[in-house]
């Protein structure tokens, strides 16, 4: 069998979490009862999106870590057991948009953090790689790979995963099958993300003004250097022209926007994302940039630590994002939408003179959907001896996760495209590992659903802490089939038994919703 | 049945686009000669406008002749000669913007401007014009030289920003240096740079103390600039320098400011009370090597370590190779090319005019895996095109209009992801680094409409908008007095193929005659008759058809993909 047709054959392709009550997909689906299960999904409409926060992001600054302020505050006068940290990049302390009591979003994440509060972003702390390298150049193109800082792959993860899947592309496509561009790159330049092992997996869309017939020529290419770029120049024309005639005729198609942008680059790059999914595109991913993160000087403000490059830039990616994820929420859009920033590296510790820090370590990533974790993976290290924060949680187990979660790809899969060491993260919802730190919230004692799979009647169990309660039967379009709760419940341990007879079989998830907890279980349905 | 036939045609065709469609990276398919080979083959036009086309952009037809009399060796002198010109420098063109500055004076020496971007643009279309004319700007008159194309190596090579650094004064002198040294001195031109006011704003050198080293300027200065990064062989450390290097390096570069209320080239300032006197220790990759206190000639004497090592002279070897012949370097490339050049580099005590020397006279340059190969950059494509197609006389304009028209085209090239004044970043256009794609970058599904539309409005026939009313047009007609078969269609397309496309003898019979049908449709003498009617009675309005079927020919000419291709 080829390898295409193993994966399109034994994998959900829409799914969102693929732990199976608490097991993963990939056990099972070496059963053939659950091969049959899958067999016969659609092609999923989820798309990703894609931010690159092109420097290096100060994730200190991002995340205040709160309860080590005092240790940030020092300013060299301690001697060297209390060597200077940031003072002057320093914001006080009560302006922080406290999380909980060890740590806060910057001031000028309002927006972003409303979203947190909503259960609707997450965030994983300090991701990174082992040996990391401190070259902008280097490091983004690991992280562009999804190589280890010792490999030297050319092609980038997603370009991988996409060719995986279109093993022959670009030969014969677009197609009926595949009309519209794989990935959309929201610039001038294709990202390397998409670099397939070959050829470029994506296409760049800069605005919509300039679709205009380019000549593709044909012919017989000698056997040399000039017939191998004389056949890039007239394949990429090619699929220039087909693909901008389908970018252009969805850019035509969608509805206009009653939400209100900011005047940012990356805001109107989300707002054309928007625009083109809503009017139909079947692009799987796009990817949008921000530049400006290398904040060697001016960081902040010289005495008003509140202002600066790096709160500007905050400011704008807030403020984009919170705008996007409005809009795609008005377009009804808001479940088949992820959003994730990564940046190549974060920044030191320990500033410099100029206002600024050097090139550092690990640092967050964000995602934004309805279904993350409500809760934030990672911890922070003491930053008390140390320059640099260490990386705690693989960037390649973080995209293998989010292609596990949305896209569907099986495990052994994801360890061949990405990481032998693959480690699952809990970023969608799903079962919840030790990774958190809040192991208070074990959400294995707040709502338990069995038998799985689950041929008629299930047993959902589940724990109230006061007041409304939703609980939800979903499927993996984010639609709600099954409304079985939605009602104030007093606190306590609840449990139902409800009757799933009338659902096809597949992949659906249980959703508990209470205060501002939301928890989830995967169900396979089958007969 | 003939359905058939040319469905098994396609096939075949399918198996080729196969095998090349990026399916790999391009290897040579034969043995490569190596540099000491020299060229010794025909030379004619095709193969003088190779050697120009690399060298320069877009030669014109009366070049191309020149260079095919002149013979190789002093085609390539020329090329290579009247190294010491330097232009006038840019001026003030919108002078109720610059009020300290008459228009027509410069501003190089001027004080700080508020609204330095008028500058920055004047800079950027100073630049285009010179693209544009060189050959009329040597003190020396010269058919053709290698000085824009080597300046805007150099300025890729130390890339930077304007709009960062943010002073059109400090970004003019610090290409001027670039200017003034394009053929000379690598190591020197370092040194030069490394204490350059703009680099020093640009990669944080002012801010680097001894309180607080920033390693901004010493990562590139290693990673970028001379020795090139190389694999990860352990923790912190990349080949041919380590982490720690950097930390050291940028010990031995504190101690630099930019004077700020200064006029003129050299304003930095070495301050020795925010140097680091320390000794700098190196790792095993600079034999362990201890650089001394020597205050502001410190970093002269970091160059000399940096320079010592084999590897530096073999990096800027690459980057000269990936933009003179080809972006793919494999074993054979850098044992046959890469160390020979190298080598030539070091014995010549690191000056590049001898490298170029023995590069273009190398039987590599010229034989077929290297022929159009190259990918125009947008600088390349659409000022090629500028300089290939006579223009209406706009430079007996006014000058506002010279300085208009030019820096209207900066936004040509800027939308094509080439900013002659901003590079993406410090490590320059990705085109010229950043594998696999390489040059391939350079087209895409946004550039690739761009400079199709380019093509249209460098040829329409409402011109191109100077500064307002002034207007430049496209006057292919012109072309007609230089070429010896003026009434013959079939030889004008013919000489046209060989000009503008890299290798002739892959233009098909049927392109030809796609060519063809444009100007004379079906009718095979209809380019003599009408041609023979304008000479003998000209009136405007046949000078206006002629121009416009030549028009029509050449916008189909730059718009096949094989134009793309150097």
């Amino acid at each position: 069998m080829k390898r295409r047709d193993f994966i399109k054959n034994t994998i959900p392709i829409a799914s969102a979490p693929l732990i199976v009550g608490g097991m993963p997909i990939n056990a099972l689906a070496e059963t053939p009862s659950l091969k049959k299960l899958v067999n016969g999904y659609e092609e999923s409409d989820r798309a990703l999106v894609l931010i690159f926060l092109d420097g290096g992001n100060d994730g200190i600054n991002t995340i205040m870590p709160l309860d080590q302020y005092d240790v940030l505050m020092r300013d060299g006068s301690g001697g060297s057991s209390k060597p200077l940290r940031r003072p002057d990049l320093m914001i006080s302390e009560n302006k922080f948009l406290k999380i909980n009591d060890s740590m806060g979003f910057h001031p000028k994440m309002g927006d972003l953090k409303n979203l947190y509060d909503e259960n609707k972003m997450t965030f994983v702390r300090n991701v990174g790689y082992p040996n990391p390298n401190k070259s902008h150049f280097r490091s983004t193109d690991i992280w562009n790979a999804g190589s280890a800082a010792d490999e030297y792959i050319t092609s980038g993860w997603l370009g991988r995963y996409l060719s995986s899947d279109h093993p022959e592309y670009p030969d014969n496509y677009p197609n009926s099958d595949y009309t519209d561009p794989l990935a959309l790159t929201i610039g001038r330049v294709t990202s390397n993300t998409c670099q397939g092992p070959m050829i470029n997996m994506g296409i760049a869309v800069k605005n919509f003004n300039n679709f205009i017939d380019i000549k593709e020529g044909d012919g017989v290419v000698p056997d040399t250097p000039y017939g191998h770029e004389l056949e890039y120049i007239r394949k990429a024309s090619k699929l220039t022209n087909d693909y901008l005639e389908r970018v252009e005729l969805a850019a035509n198609s969608s509805s206009n926007s009653n939400v209100n942008y900011p005047e940012y680059d990356l805001a109107e790059q989300l707002q054309t994302i928007a625009k083109l999914i809503d009017g139909g595109l079947k692009t799987k991913i796009y990817i949008a940039r921000i530049g400006g993160f290398d904040t060697h000087d001016s960081q902040v403000e010289n005495g008003n630590a509140e202002e600066g490059r790096h709160s500007t830039l905050l400011k704008i990616l807030s403020e984009s994002v919170a705008a996007f994820q409005s809009d795609i929420i008005n377009r009804g859009l808001e479940n088949r939408i992820l959003t994730m920033t990564y940046s190549e590296f974060g920044r030191r510790v320990f500033q410099n003179k100029s206002y600024g820090t050097d090139h550092g370590e690990g640092a967050p990533m964000f995602f934004v959907s309805p279904f993350v974790n409500p809760d934030y993976i990672g911890s922070m290290p003491s930053l008390e001896f140390i320059d640099n924060i260490e990386w705690e949680h693989d960037f390649r187990s973080v995209y293998g996760s989010v292609l596990m979660d949305w896209f569907g790809v099986e495990e052994n899969i994801i360890k061949a495209l990405l990481y032998e060491n693959f480690e699952y993260v809990p970023i969608l919802i799903g079962a919840k590992t030790t990774t958190g730190i809040d192991n208070e919230n074990n959400t294995n004692n707040k709502l338990n659903v069995y038998p799985n799979p689950v041929k008629k009647w299930i047993n959902i169990e589940f724990e109230v802490k006061s007041g409304d309660v939703e609980l939800n039967i979903i499927d993996t379009n984010g639609r709600v089939v099954d409304e079985l709760i939605g009602k104030s419940l007093k606190s306590g341990k609840h449990s139902i038994k409800s009757n799933l007879e009338k659902l096809k079989n597949g992949l659906y998830f249980v959703r508990f919703i209470n205060q501002k907890s939301k928890y989830s279980r995967s169900i396979i349905k089958q007969h | 049945m003939g359905k058939v036939i040319e469905k098994k045609k396609s096939s075949i065709k399918r198996d080729k686009v196969l095998k090349h469609a990026n399916k790999k990276l391009p290897d040579f398919p034969l043995p490569i000669a190596h540099l000491d080979e020299e060229y010794n083959g025909t030379w004619n036009f095709e193969t003088a406008a190779h050697l120009l086309r690399r060298t320069t952009f877009g030669p014109k037809l009366s070049e191309i002749e020149k260079a095919v009399v002149l013979g190789k060796s002093a085609s390539i002198n020329k090329l290579l000669s009247n190294t010491e010109f330097i232009p006038e420098p840019p001026i003030n063109v919108k002078d109720d913007e610059d009020t300290e500055i008459p228009i027509g004076q410069t501003w190089v020496n001027a004080s700080k401007k508020k609204n330095d971007f008028i500058r920055r643009a004047s800079y950027a279309g100073w630049r285009i014009g010179l693209i544009l004319n060189q050959p009329h700007t040597g003190t020396e008159s010269l058919p053709f030289s290698i000085r824009e194309k080597m300046v805007l190596f150099w300025q890729n090579h130390f890339a930077s920003e304007a709009d960062v650094i943010g002073d059109a004064r400090y970004y003019y002198w610090f290409h001027n240096k670039l200017r003034k040294n394009y053929l000379g001195n690598f190591k020197n031109l370092v040194k030069k740079i490394n204490i350059d006011p703009a680099m020093l704003v640009y990669l944080s050198g002012q801010f680097n103390t001894k309180e607080a080293p920033n390693e901004n300027y010493a990562r590139e200065l290693f990673e970028l600039f001379t020795i090139g990064k190389g694999p990860l062989d352990g923790v912190d450390s990349y080949t041919y320098y380590t982490e720690s290097d950097i930390i050291e390096a940028s010990k031995i570069l504190t101690g630099w400011e930019v004077i700020k209320n200064f006029s003129g080239p050299d304003r930095q300032k070495f301050t020795s009370s925010r140097h680091d006197t320390s000794s700098k220790t190196f790792s095993s990759k600079f034999n362990n090597k201890v650089i001394h206190n020597n205050g502001e000639k410190e970093h002269e004497d970091l160059i000399n370590m940096i320079f010592d090592q084999e590897r530096t002279s073999e990096y800027i070897c690459e980057k000269l190779y990936r933009w003179f012949i080809y972006y793919v370097i494999d074993g054979e490339v850098t044992d046959k090319i890469i160390k020979p050049l190298a080598k030539i580099l070091r014995e010549n005590n690191f000056e590049i005019k001898p490298v170029l020397e023995k590069l273009l006279h190398s039987k590599h340059f010229f034989e077929i895996h290297t022929r159009g190969a190259l990918i125009k950059s947008p600088i390349d494509y659409n000022f090629g095109i500028l300089r290939q197609v006579p223009l209406s006389d706009y430079l007996s304009l006014d000058i506002k209009d010279q300085y208009g028209f030019w820096t209207k085209r900066t936004n040509d090239i800027r939308n094509q992801s080439q900013d002659i004044i901003n590079h993406p970043s410090v490590a320059g256009w990705p085109a010229y680094y950043q594998s696999p794609l390489f040059q391939e970058l350079w087209i895409n599904s946004v550039t690739l409409p761009l400079r199709t539309l380019n093509v249209n409005q460098y040829l329409s026939n409402n011109g191109m908008a100077a500064i307002n009313p002034g207007t430049v047009y496209a006057k292919p007609i012109k072309l007609l007095d230089e070429i010896s078969e003026p009434d013959n269609i079939d030889y004008i397309i013919e000489l046209f193929c060989k000009w503008f496309f890299p290798i002739y003898s892959e233009i098909t019979p049927s392109q030809k005659e796609d060519f063809k049908n444009i100007v004379v449709g079906n009718n095979p003498n209809m380019w003599k008759d009408e041609y023979t009617d304008y000479i003998n009675d000209p009136t405007p309005a046949k000078e206006i058809s002629i121009n416009k079927r030549l028009k029509d020919l050449i916008k189909e000419m730059f718009k096949t993909p094989e134009y793309h291709l150097s």
